[in-house]
């Protein structure tokens, strides 16, 4: 069986590489002006005064999430389904993503999921540990963008894909 | 309390792993609650001294109990002697039970 609308499992991963890609490009708009500012606990303080900074804020983190679950709960599984593999839960997952060489260290993954539930939920914020917290967010995404990477070279690489049928890879630039 | 002594042990072990020896760990919140089901394992760490990079080490202790543990929601709160102490630390010391 092949899911639900009968669409090949070579196609069903690469039509999700695509998604991942918007979301990428997307991200790195996101990444590229949050980080422009040096972040601290002031700038934090300042947000309410600025509600574009805010603004900007809430689509970073959103997108930050929204990246991470595309590929941990729909492209790594598809994957591993297009590999011919059986996909189990999320961590077997991550842990067999890791052996095949794509994800550098579970751990870190699931650090960076762990973070973004920090950021989402209001949870015992101040100041200090939200601009903390953001400026863990701006290395952890990276990961995201290895992951990617990554990917797309197996494909190209291992699976026979063409160039042409990846998308091009979103980058966040050097901001540093 | 709703936690298998081989849970706390493992849960022991990792906070000392991240956070040093003298770390005590807490548990407090639903799963105190005999008679609740499942819900968030919700955990507080005592320092006796100021940690550098709390933040970040709190993730790696959590990334760590979710494999160790089995994937499942988890919160923790750090406190060391230079946390501003907020209402959550109060409730947390307060209810929670050492481990």
């Amino acid at each position: 069986m092949t899911g639900t609308s009968g669409v090949q499992p070579l196609e069903r991963f690469l039509s999700t590489m695509q998604t991942v890609s918007r979301e990428g490009l997307h991200l790195a708009y996101s990444w590229r002006r949050l980080y422009e500012e040096p972040i601290d606990a002031a700038w934090v303080q300042n947000l309410d005064d600025r509600p574009d900074l805010a603004e900007g804020l809430e689509a970073f983190v959103s997108r930050f999430g929204r990246m991470q679950d595309t590929i941990g709960e729909k492209l790594l599984p598809r994957w591993l389904i297009a590999l011919a593999e059986t996909p189990g839960s999320m961590i077997e997952n991550l842990n067999r993503v890791e052996r095949l060489g794509v994800l550098t260290n579970v751990d870190r993954w699931l650090e960076a999921r762990q973070l973004r539930n920090r950021l989402i939920h209001e949870y015992m914020k101040t100041p200090e540990t939200l601009a903390a917290d953001l400026l863990l967010a701006r290395e952890y995404c990276r990961d995201l963008f290895t992951t990617y990477s990554r990917l797309r070279d197996y494909a190209i690489t291992r699976m026979s894909v063409s160039q042409v049928e990846l998308p091009e890879l979103a980058t966040l630039g050097t901001n540093s | 309390m709703r936690l298998a002594e081989e849970s706390k042990r493992v849960i022991r072990d990792t906070a000392r792993e991240i956070f040093g020896p003298a770390a005590e760990v807490r548990l407090f919140g639903s799963r105190l609650d005999d008679a609740a089901r499942g819900g968030d394992l919700d955990l507080l760490v005592v320092l006796p001294e100021p940690l550098a990079e709390s933040p970040r080490k709190s993730l790696t202790f959590v990334a760590r109990l979710q494999r160790r543990l089995g994937d499942q929601h988890i919160d923790v709160l750090v406190l060391d002697p230079l946390t501003p102490r907020q209402p959550v630390h109060e409730h947390a010391m307060r209810q929670g039970v050492t481990l």
